[in-house]
């Protein structure tokens, strides 16, 4: 007897970068026109989000095939979306020394699976998330005249700390705030599951490690003996260490 | 796995730790076996997920309705089963996890094995509550060294009041513990507070066929090195390879037969394949369903010499409904902050927990609480997901601040679960609605339940203790600091550990079971499951489970081969 690796990984986690991008026509500057006329033709030229699909399939069931998983229902998000996601992702992720960015490892994908499942609490944040995306959308087209996903960074960030640092959310915005928070919560937990992001946090685990369990490392033990004697604190007995 | 050939002597329902044991038990003594599942065949040599990574399992593998602990957990069922509904009744809240499956809960449990002690098998004697246990631990004690030798438990004899030792040579080494484990350790020595070896039915050293833990993988996946305890894995094979085993799943039992002479005859089923309905003859039934399953099975075998169902003179089946009192508590603790990485999987459960300790003061009247709990302990180094252990709550806004903070609070945070003893109490029961059937036709489970000061002040004493330790560690709570103790505890059944619904005992008006197990009316039907415990020690129930089923197949084989049943 020995353990059976897994035999195949998913792969429709995947994003495509390549899918990503300029959709947007560029806004024009406008003639010499009124007020009026100037904010008619404004309104005429923004662009809303293509709306998602309906969700469709099934949830996954009571007994679902464990070694080798399978979504059981599609993806629904539009381009325009995912684009946003991808902004917004990258935004709260951006790529450092230690990893990529978030839309690198995937997570506009993952954000397009949870809110497209056929369970109440994703369905939930598909509500969420998607005004979250249409509310980040109007707010960059009314203040900057352009789409959020084709807007600066600089505006991005303007539109952005409306709602995303505690104690500084603006009145009348706290749904808003809650739903970023939601959509950060998700996307920080699908980027450092991301095979670049276990590498980043150190997860060192899953693998086996045959014999009794070493414990920690001397480096572990020795950064231990010091908080603890910061705190006042003995070591435990000998024989609970390594 | 069709038809069964009908060369049995017993019928064994059920396929988990009890029913595990008694096919194991009595087909190694010669006795046929017939058992009755109610779920699907299962293999966890094919089935289960080792390695498979969260990012590839939908939603990160995280909890649905059906999937209550995640994609991975090796349950088919859970608090909820399609077409098998269950109601609690007005202002009253049960949560029955039902798997359905070849070795039912043994292939997800948690594997934690604490031994129940001298004060756990005579309650009522210790402070006049509940009842005693017709059996001692001094009658107990061979059988729970039997035992854990034969399924394998790592842990320490520490020689605490009512922690018995093994037997030597009995346990398994225990692993090391881990950083967080230790941190917790050291506060909790300043403050006289004991942390142990945890038990835990994982080998830590091969024994034939099972491997020793490789130190990875959950498992609440299962395990198919056979390191972690399943029924799957050990006695239901072995019990196969004596030849004397024959299993049927997809056997959904609702009704034992009884003749005139007030012996069980046999048991009603429906095979679910084919929706039919069949009855099959045996000398003697063994219930092994769980304990409301089983309940719910004799509570609906009504016919006019057993009005209120069969075995059920003493009308206390269904009654002294219990579960394990839970609540818990988390922390964040700066010292733990960026603290140097290394795998912290270990055997993915309790390397250390912490006793009950004040067994002396509650003695002499100064704690306002009866009886005793345990508390698990944890926080570590886990597979990345969502949540980030905590961490990425500790986040705020956007930016390379947010993977900095992510990378810092990772392993920071600590948990505690209290696991506690509840006294019986006249409110919880369980009992067969007199309206809903479920989709086989069957009478449905109303639950009632509701805790009492013995639970809640007990649960207030935890808590108490934990923020000491946590305020040791120069640690925030992050939850379970609620001011009334009742909002932090868990619902009936939340714990799945429930018990008590047929329990034994030594008076025939009190008690359905004798201390063999066997019912005191229908003397050719025995259960062997969480139903016939007298008492809820703090304790998690398996290894009680599968020690008395144990010692009930002895009594069982005996009269058998005496022609006494």
């Amino acid at each position: 007897m020995s353990y059976t690796s897994r035999i195949s990984r998913r792969t429709t986690l995947k994003w495509l970068a390549a899918t990503m991008g300029v959709s947007a026509t560029t806004a024009c500057g406008p003639e010499r026109t009124t007020p009026q006329e100037d904010y008619a033709e404004r309104m005429a030229k923004r662009k809303t989000l293509a709306p998602a699909r309906p969700v469709s399939g099934t949830t996954y069931g009571y007994d679902p095939h464990l070694v080798e998983p399978a979504l059981t229902w599609e993806k629904s998000m539009s381009q325009d979306q995912l684009d946003v996601a991808a902004r917004l992702s990258d935004l709260i992720l951006p790529a450092d020394d230690r990893s990529p960015a978030a839309s690198d490892v995937g997570v506009p994908d993952f954000i397009d699976e949870w809110i497209s499942a056929p369970y109440d609490n994703q369905q939930y944040d598909r509500e969420r998330f998607l005004a979250l995306f249409d509310w980040l959308e109007q707010e960059a087209q009314e203040q900057f005249d352009t789409g959020f996903a084709e807007a600066s960074v600089d505006q991005q960030k303007q539109v952005l700390d409306r709602i995303a640092w505690y104690g500084r959310v603006e009145d009348g915005l706290d749904t808003m705030a809650a739903a970023f928070r939601s959509f950060r919560d998700i996307a920080i937990g699908a980027f450092f599951a991301s095979e670049a992001g276990v590498q980043d946090i150190g997860y060192l685990g899953n693998k086996p490690v045959i014999g009794p369990y070493p414990g920690p490392t001397p480096e572990a033990i020795e950064h231990l003996e010091r908080v603890l004697t910061s705190l006042g604190l003995a070591m435990p007995e000998a024989k609970y260490l390594p | 796995m069709n038809a069964p050939s009908g060369e049995h002597d017993v019928i064994v329902v059920g396929s988990g730790a009890g029913g595990g044991m008694a096919a194991w038990r009595l087909a190694a003594a010669g006795v046929k076996v017939l058992m009755l599942e109610a779920g699907r065949d299962y293999d966890p040599y094919s089935e289960t997920p080792m390695f498979n990574w969260s990012r590839e399992a939908p939603l990160l593998g995280g909890g649905t309705p059906e999937k209550d602990f995640g994609y991975y957990l090796a349950s088919i069922g859970g608090w909820t089963l399609p077409g098998e509904p269950y109601v609690s009744a007005e202002g009253n809240e049960f949560m029955w996890w039902r798997s359905r499956m070849l070795g039912g809960r043994t292939n997800h449990w948690a594997r934690n094995s604490f031994r129940m002690g001298p004060h756990d098998f005579k309650p009522y004697t210790r402070d006049g509550l509940g009842v005693d246990w017709p059996v001692s631990y001094d009658e107990m004690a061979p059988y729970f060294d039997r035992v854990e030798k034969l399924i394998g438990v790592y842990g320490a004899n520490d020689g605490l009041e009512n922690h018995p030792d093994s037997g030597p040579g009995v346990l398994h080494e225990p692993p090391k513990p881990r950083i967080n484990e230790l941190a917790i350790k050291a506060a909790a020595n300043d403050l006289g507070i004991p942390c142990v070896a945890s038990r835990r039915a994982v080998l830590t050293k091969n024994m034939g066929e099972r491997q020793a833990c490789f130190n990875a993988t959950n498992c609440g996946r299962g395990c198919n090195i056979g390191a972690a305890f399943q029924s799957t894995t050990s006695l239901i094979p072995w019990a196969r390879a004596t030849g004397n085993l024959e299993i049927l799943t997809n056997a959904m039992v609702y009704e034992v037969e009884t003749d005139r002479s007030g012996k069980a005859t046999g048991v009603h089923y429906i095979d679910k394949i084919s929706g039919e309905h069949r009855f099959i003859a045996a000398r003697v039934v063994v219930l092994a369903a769980s304990a409301c399953e089983s309940a719910r099975i004799l509570l609906n075998s009504k016919n006019a010499q057993h009005p209120d169902g069969v075995a059920n003179s003493s009308g206390q089946v269904g009654r002294n409904l219990m579960d394990t009192v839970g609540a818990g508590i988390g922390a964040q603790v700066p010292a733990l902050e960026n603290r140097p990485r290394y795998n912290e999987d270990g055997t993915m459960g309790l390397h250390l927990y912490i006793p009950f300790w004040d067994y002396q003061r509650q003695a002499a009247g100064a704690l306002d609480f009866p009886r005793g709990y345990h508390i698990e302990i944890g926080g570590q180094f886990g597979e990345p997901g969502i949540g980030m252990g905590g961490a990425s709550g500790r986040v705020d806004g956007y930016g390379p601040q947010v993977k900095e903070d992510v990378r810092r609070y990772y392993g920071s945070f600590i948990h505690f679960s209290q696991r506690g003893e509840m006294i019986p109490n006249e409110h919880c029961y369980a009992e067969l609605d007199p309206d809903q059937r479920d989709a086989f036709g069957i009478p449905i489970l109303r639950f009632h339940y509701r805790h009492t000061d013995h639970e809640i002040n007990q649960t207030a004493h935890f808590q108490q203790n934990i923020l000491a330790i946590i305020d040791r560690l120069g640690g925030t709570p992050t939850y379970g600091t609620q001011d009334d103790p009742k909002d932090m505890m868990a619902k009936g059944g939340q714990i799945i550990h429930e018990v008590g619904t047929a329990r034994m005992g030594d008076d025939p008006a009190t008690s359905v079971l004798n201390g063999s197990g066997q019912s005191w009316d229908v003397p050719n039907l025995w259960i062997m499951d969480g139903a016939m415990f007298a008492s809820k020690a703090h304790k998690n129930p398996t290894l009680t489970i599968m020690a008395l089923a144990d010692r009930s197949c002895d009594h069982l084989i005996e009269k058998m081969r005496a022609r006494e049943i």
